[in-house]
């Protein structure tokens, strides 16, 4: 098995958080008997072992703080296809990125796949329809097994849900080197109690007392509620539990989408237009709102780079969203509703050709990059300078009054702002525009503050982004200590010496 | 009033296509898209419609799916819109493009056509100075900006310099930018408004060319085989200049390997 010693300025020792943490050696598995090798070797020395794969995670749980690092970017990637009475369905390793695997099912380029069911893959490429992977986590470099192990969702989890909904299968590595594969379906919890043997493996165990919370967007934390499947447990446990080594995900039926930015009046016309079509006709994918000062932010980077698109001149706020492209209704449906919040239907792009929806794409990404790249340039002066943005849902009847507390408590704090994402989950990003360290310090207090409330509200401080090294705080913020030590208790039955990813969801 | 035409193609999204290892682009299920020219020249004759008014009418030569590029074509505010389709037109080259694009301007009555100077595809360049001359129409190449001044006034723009050349019509316009102001993305009144107008759909017989003007059997060249040119590679080497003669002479001596 390949390894390397990792330099200080390694790839392998930091990922999107840009917090950079020490291993002694890099190791590389190509399969799960090597992950099982690795772990059984580790488990006998006593060292820490931190999982990373595509290294896109933004709450540092791939970055190592001591021990050795496996990277899983020489696993498989697409491995196999298979049909079932749901549908399509894809057998998967590590080395595959959700962009590869989506752009593979649209195109159907699937030669090499074996057939896990007879003549699956002649049948997919056979089939009329196209077929896709619908999760879309923003991040399409991510590793799938990467999105398993932490429950990713994204925009569209307004329409398709989280990474969990699409998940039909798993192949773990337990960190005493035993794999076992658990089918959704095939093992439930009595109340929370686990008894159940999987491949030859007796697991006896209880779940985590609490509720989680799927009222919300949420990725705080393991899975648990009365009855449920042993899947659960290890999709969004962030690996603390055992290693993906293999995944089976659905596909579904691909449509034509029809991308919409309505740039309108102001902040609260927005929000209005938001909540109207929530519940609308038009039956959007995603609905993502940008403040007044996104739109001005992207304004001033598209100054400087002609292949972006440019926003209508005058100071405007905007709601990006995708729908159905085939229905002439819900587009006038649409344009109704738009003049009906003070917005206009020539004042609103509509594309639907890859082209332009890969553009109104990058108009989105413009308002995170550029605040990324801002604080990157302010890292160079002040290296211990951090991102300030926040990642938390609360339920609908509490959406409005959340965002007023944003409001409130960013004015009075001083601090430069702008709030922007997924407003169609209740899951706004407020992004702290941070100007020296003085601004860092105010930032944190608010942000805390932020999060003690959507917890209040019946919400998440961590609705995608994870828990991972950073985020450990909120655990106890959402569950209490009894429910942060149910959750160490599970780590402890299934790892006893904490090895794998420590420090990671609960120290 | 004018009667402008578009000449547009449906290409595949270069984006989306790969090469083979030996050499043959990759085209299954890759979506297609309004060629990047085509749609200057769609942007060109909407800045001339609303300079010297008329209608503008979007055509495009290929199978049922080329629709796709002609409402596109609506959508960013053609107001017309044919799609010339019939399978004696398959297999045509240039020539046999051109002859089945300039019976249908006839048919049409369109006294200016705009089109890209290439497609993205084919790369030829050969199909607007060979509708102007099967039209007997004047041809304006490479036109990057319009004006109207008078008269309509067009920028030819050519390697060194640029030249402003009043126009007189009837006129073939290739096209090589889009001018400043294009819409960046039809707005969804545009699209609402495109959704209510149908693509007119033109046969062979329609537009009275015989068989055999067009298609493979109108055609005067055939592709017989698509070779990938290997990217050219040079080694650096480094000569020591300090002594400039030796050095000039080392120089040389590689030079002459």
């Amino acid at each position: 098995m390949r390894s390397i010693v990792p330099g200080p300025e390694s790839p392998y020792t930091i990922d999107e958080c840009k917090i950079r943490g020490e291993a002694d050696l890099v190791i590389f598995p190509e399969n799960a008997e090597d992950i099982a090798e690795v772990l059984r070797d580790a488990y006998g020395k006593s060292i820490p072992v931190t999982v990373s794969a595509n290294r896109t995670g933004l709450c540092g749980g791939g970055v190592p703080d001591e021990g050795w690092v496996m990277s899983l970017e020489g696993m498989p990637g697409l491995i196999g296809m298979g049909q079932d009475d749901e549908g399509y369905y894809v057998r998967i390793g590590p080395g595959v990125s959700v962009r590869t695997l989506t752009d593979t099912m649209l195109l159907k380029r699937i030669e090499g796949l074996t057939d896990l069911t007879p003549d699956a893959c002649g049948r997919f490429r056979r089939d009329p329809r196209r077929f896709f992977y619908p999760v879309d986590p923003t991040e399409m470099d991510g590793s799938v097994c990467g999105n398993i192990a932490t429950n990713a969702s994204g925009p569209r989890t307004l329409k398709y849900g989280p990474t969990r909904d699409w998940v039909r299968w798993i192949r773990v590595v337990l960190p005493d080197g035993r794999i076992i594969g658990i089918r959704r379906g095939e093992h439930h919890a009595e109340g929370r109690r686990f008894d159940c043997t999987v491949d030859d493996v007796h697991l006896s165990f209880d779940a985590p007392g609490y509720d989680f919370n799927t009222a919300v967007k949420n990725a705080a934390g393991l899975y648990a509620a009365d009855g449920m499947d042993l899947i659960d447990l290890f999709i969004g446990s962030e690996g603390v539990l055992g290693v993906i080594a293999e995944a089976e995900v659905r596909l579904t039926e691909w449509h034509p989408l029809l991308s919409v930015i309505a740039f309108m009046p102001d902040d609260d016309s927005a929000l209005s237009l938001i909540d109207d079509l929530r519940d609308s006709t038009v039956s959007p994918e995603f609905l993502e709102y940008f403040d007044c000062a996104s739109i001005d932010l992207v304004r001033r980077v598209s100054a400087g780079d002609p292949t972006l698109l440019t926003p209508p001149e005058g100071r405007c706020s905007a709601v990006f969203l995708d729908m159905d492209a085939g229905d002439g209704a819900r587009m006038r449906d649409l344009a109704d509703i738009i003049s009906s919040h003070g917005g206009s239907p020539s004042r609103t792009w509509a594309g639907s050709d890859a082209g332009d929806r890969r553009r109104m794409f990058e108009f989105r990404h413009c308002v995170p990059k550029s605040i990324f790249d801002y604080v990157a340039g302010l890292k160079e002066e002040m290296p211990a300078i951090n991102k300030m943005g926040t990642d938390m849902s609360v339920p609908r009847e509490q959406s409005p009054g959340m965002m007023s507390f944003y409001r409130e408590k960013l004015e009075e704090s001083g601090l430069e702002y702008v709030i922007f994402g997924h407003m169609g989950n209740f899951h706004p990003h407020v992004e702290i525009i941070l100007k020296d360290m003085a601004d860092l310090e105010k930032a944190r207090e608010v942000y805390d503050v932020f999060a003690a409330e959507a917890v209040r509200r019946g919400g998440s401080p961590s609705a995608e982004h994870g828990i991972g090294k950073l985020k450990r705080r909120y655990i106890g913020m959402m569950y209490g200590s009894g429910g942060e030590e149910d959750i160490r208790r599970v780590k402890r039955y299934f790892d006893p010496g904490f090895i794998l990813n420590r420090g990671d969801m609960v120290a | 009033m004018h009667s402008i035409g578009v000449f547009v193609k449906q290409v595949p999204d270069p984006s989306m296509v790969s090469v083979s290892e030996s050499g043959t682009l990759q085209r299954d299920g890759v979506p297609s898209m309004l060629d990047p020219f085509g749609r200057m020249a769609l942007m060109t004759a909407l800045r001339f419609r609303q300079d010297a008014g008329g209608k503008v009418t979007a055509v495009t030569m290929g199978p049922d799916q080329a629709e796709e590029v002609l409402r596109r074509c609506l959508e960013f505010g053609a107001d017309d819109a044919v799609l010339m389709t019939d399978r004696r037109f398959a297999g045509s080259d240039t020539i046999a493009t051109s002859r089945a694009l300039a019976a249908l301007a006839k048919r049409e009555g369109f006294d200016i056509v705009f089109c890209g100077m290439q497609a993205t595809d084919g790369d030829t360049a050969q199909v607007p100075p060979e509708l102007a001359a099967l039209l007997g129409y004047g041809l304006y190449s490479y036109v990057s900006a319009i004006r109207d001044d008078g008269g309509i006034v067009a920028t030819q723009c050519y390697e060194r310099y640029e030249q402003d050349t009043v126009m007189e019509l009837p006129a073939v316009v290739s096209v090589c930018r889009a001018p400043e102001g294009s819409p960046q993305l039809p707005s969804l009144e545009d699209r609402m408004r495109a959704s209510a107008v149908p693509v007119r759909r033109v046969a062979l017989d329609d537009i009275g060319l015989p068989d055999r003007m067009v298609g493979m059997k109108g055609s005067a060249t055939r592709v017989v085989k698509v070779t990938a040119v290997p990217g050219r590679h040079a080694d650096t080497v480094t000569v020591d200049g300090s002594d400039p003669d030796a050095g000039a002479r080392a120089v040389l001596e590689e030079v002459g390997k």
